[in-house]
């Protein structure tokens, strides 16, 4: 799959919309130790996608990203699964997914999750846009200071266009356009903290549910949890990270 | 002070009682002394009708206790098709057509066959079938080291019903003890040898209930650490020394929660899994100031065998590696059959002669993957592991078992022609072109029946990585794909989250003292008779045990 299509979609929101969002955005810190790459941060962004050849209404999904120390979580609330990734010291990465309403998880090795292999992949888990995307984007505008810095990112190629509002000294998304053919999407980053004692229970809860190494689900029959699971099809990945309706990832340039 | 022998276990058989289908619940005392266990052994059916069957053999030239040594090899999920393929595919490695070959167990003298179900169940699981071959007894699924008596996940109903072990008996009996596998040590199989738990789950304290914990019962890990004082408590007067060599995986259940305590080569951002707070590789080291402590190969490779005493490799966090993986993994581990020649330097020792128990454990993890090729790579690695084990030993005195505690849902079909690549697609006598079905499509000599079924992953290694996606079962066109490929997973008929065992018997097959009495087919449980029989473990445990 060539990146092109994997680009499907962009809405350019108003600029009043965007202040609007921004507004949104509950107080950021102002010392430079605590607005860094490293700073934990809770970070609310809404994901609308719609065909504009289509009279389709626009699909919208929520996505929390969580990221503190080595691990990063992308939470989807209306899907009530939280996946939680660790880039241990030989810079593998680990994912752990959780299904909320049971309180279980399932753990992949390292080497099952072939597809967040590299830097460039964690840097796509961890800001939603991969290293190697910003690289190819050219910057078109840079304002504020210190925390509150954006920079504005514009990528143009043949059948589609991306734009991207940039907080450099979180490395987050604020905001993130994209448009390919008459499939548009759009992120938006609608709430943001960097509050450590929430991140620290939001992470702590996770590590305390049970969970369950893939290679046991076959061992494992007479678990009601697992039994349930398998039915629904919890096996199928698509859940993670910034996929289209497809199962293809839309955040980095990666190839599977 | 006067001292008296006390009997640990009965060879003394009163009578054959009924016990095929015995299902019955039979009341269970609660009294932990060392009288409940012996009784609560020695008048099991299961026990005793194996017993009888062992006394009423006509075998000629059996001598009881000749067996200076035993090892007993597990083939986790490795039923007979298992065998055939993976004896056919390390023959094509070899340049050979594959059929003719032999696996390095196939060449031993006495055959049989093993009925695996458990009490409960059918089709079994590993849990109760590893009881059965190591204490003797069939008990229940998903129970450890315990009786029939047994309430799946209930820990007061542990009390009283717990089994004594081959390894155990050998511990007391002043043999050198040993627990290989590359499944996580505290896995069902290997956690047979050493603990008793009402849930095979009960790895760590973080799998416990609430309820479990408080009500006495402890980990399976925590009992590995504390196998020696626990034998101590459980059987009055008896002096162990504790198992000599444990080597696999499964070091999360021996850590903290805590990152500062992760291993070098540690996986997750938190490798432990304890909630208790307790480092139970620090544990092990205080109880053995003399012992090492392994995680790694380089660690391994630098274990002088003449003169470590006690030896705890945990190489993974989970389990070990497929053995086509194994060169993936981050800090190096060794192979199966390297474990079982470093391990059997090191038992042999002690004059007394040791046991050993070696499984492979990712058979079965791969064959639940849909993938035979991971599962035969890693049964002619156990075969490479047994010829270790009988170069490294004299069979005048050391009994070897090789046997699987269950099957797989696992079939070797079509007609392909002799010489066919045991992992490729179905081409017929005199054609060099793949037989096609009704479909108009070609299909492998291998199969699942039920399961995730089709995958092309290419070089893949790793097996799990088939439960990354959709189950996707029923026929495929396989015409441009290369099922000799790692990455390829058979396909399967019936849609299920993960392929399951078979309820069919599976081959036993032994060598040296006792080893003519595998022999027909028998209960799965009268492995550890003929064991018992062959090192005459239970009076040999018996002398040693003295009380004041």
């Amino acid at each position: 799959m060539t990146f092109a299509t994997r680009f499907k979609l962009i809405l350019n929101p108003p600029k009043a919309a965007m202040l609007f969002i921004g507004a949104l955005i509950t107080a950021l810190p102002t010392h430079a130790e605590e607005c860094n790459p490293n700073t934990p941060i809770s970070a609310h962004y809404q994901v609308t996608s719609r065909n504009t050849a289509q009279s389709e209404k626009p699909a919208t999904k929520q996505l929390i990203l969580w990221r503190q120390k080595n691990s990063v979580t992308e939470q989807f609330p209306a899907k009530g699964i939280t996946e939680i990734w660790e880039r241990n010291h030989s810079n593998s990465i680990k994912l752990n997914r959780y299904f909320d309403a049971y309180q279980r998880g399932i753990e992949y090795s390292p080497s099952e999750v072939k597809d967040v292999n590299g830097n460039d992949d964690w840097s796509m888990k961890t800001q939603l846009v991969a290293d190697s995307l910003l690289q190819k984007m050219s910057l078109s505008n840079r304002e504020g200071s210190g925390c509150d810095r954006e920079e504005s990112y514009l990528l143009a190629e043949k059948n589609y266009t991306a734009t991207l509002v940039w907080l450099p000294a979180y490395r987050l998304v604020k905001s993130y356009h994209m448009q390919s053919g008459s499939r548009e999407q759009v992120w938006t980053l609608n709430k943001m903290t960097t509050d450590k004692n929430s991140i620290n229970h939001f992470f702590k809860q996770y590590s305390d549910y049970k969970t369950t190494d893939y290679a046991d689900i076959g061992d494992s029959e007479s678990d009601p949890f697992l039994r349930k699971m398998i039915r629904l099809g919890f096996i199928e990945h698509g859940s993670s990270g910034m996929y289209d309706t497809q199962g293809n990832d839309i955040g980095g340039e990666h190839h599977h | 002070m006067k001292y008296f022998k006390v009997a640990i276990l009965s060879a003394a058989v009163a009578g054959l009682a009924a016990c095929g289908g015995d299902n019955d619940k039979k009341s269970s005392s609660n009294n932990n002394s060392s009288a409940a266990i012996i009784e609560n052994t020695r008048s099991n059916a299961w026990y005793s009708d194996a017993e009888a069957k062992i006394a009423a053999t006509t075998q000629a030239n059996l001598n009881r206790g000749a067996a200076k040594n035993v090892i007993l090899f597990v083939g986790d999920g490795m039923g007979i098709s298992t065998v055939t393929a993976a004896r056919i595919l390390a023959g094509q490695l070899k340049g050979q057509s594959g059929e003719e070959n032999n696996l390095s167990f196939d060449l031993f003298p006495y055959t049989g066959l093993a009925k695996t179900y458990n009490v409960d169940a059918q089709t079994p699981d590993s849990a109760g079938t590893m009881t059965a071959l190591i204490s003797g007894v069939k008990t229940d699924v998903g129970v450890i080291g315990v009786n029939e008596n047994i309430v799946r996940g209930d820990c007061t109903t542990v009390a009283g019903n717990e089994l004594v072990t081959a390894l155990e008996l050998a511990e007391i009996a002043g043999k050198s003890t040993g627990i290989l596998s590359t499944a996580r040590i505290t896995h069902a199989t290997p956690a047979a040898t050493y603990a008793k738990s009402a849930d095979r789950d009960w790895e760590d304290d973080g799998d416990m209930p609430a309820a479990a914990i408080s009500a006495g019962c402890e980990d399976i890990a925590s009992q590995l650490i504390n196998f020696e004082p626990n034998l101590e408590a459980r059987i009055n007067g008896v002096d162990v020394d504790g198992i000599e060599v444990v080597m696999g995986g499964g070091r999360r259940s021996f850590l903290p929660k805590d990152a500062t305590f992760n291993s070098p080569d540690a996986v997750s951002s938190v490798e432990g899994d304890r909630t208790d707070g307790r480092d139970l590789t620090a544990e092990w080291k205080t109880r053995y100031p003399s012992g090492n402590y392994i995680f790694d190969q380089t660690s391994f490779d630098a274990i002088d065998t003449e003169s470590t005493s006690k030896v705890l490799g945990l190489f993974n966090e989970s389990h070990m590696q497929y053995e086509a993986d194994r060169g993936n993994d981050v800090a190096g581990e060794p192979s199966l059959s390297e474990m079982t020649e470093k391990a059997i330097k090191i038992l042999d020792n002690n004059d007394n002669g040791y046991f050993l128990m070696v499984e492979s454990g990712r058979i079965d993890h791969a064959h639940h993957a849909g993938n035979a090729y991971n599962a035969l790579n890693d049964a002619v690695e156990l075969s490479e592991a047994v010829a270790k084990a009988v170069e490294l030993s004299n069979s005048d005195d050391t009994l070897i078992i090789v046997t699987a505690d269950h099957s797989h849902v696992f079939t070797i079909a079509g007609y392909p022609k002799r010489g066919n690549p045991i992992l490729g697609k179905v081409v017929g006598i005199g054609s060099n072109s793949p037989s096609l079905a009704a479909d108009g499509t070609p299909y492998t000599t291998l199969g699942y029946t039920n399961g995730l079924g089709f995958r092309d992953l290419g070089n893949e290694t790793d097996a799990d990585e088939a439960y990354n996606q959709a189950i996707d079962t029923g026929r495929k066109d396989l015409s441009q794909i290369n099922t000799q490929a790692p990455g390829f997973h058979q396909e399967a008929l019936i849609p299920l989250g993960s392929e399951t065992h078979a309820g069919e018997d599976v081959g036993v097959y032994a060598s040296g003292p006792g080893a003519a009495l595998v022999s027909g087919t028998n209960e799965q449980n009268m492995v550890f008779h003929v064991m018992n029989y062959a090192a005459d473990l239970v009076n040999k445990a018996n002398s040693k045990q003295v009380a004041p």
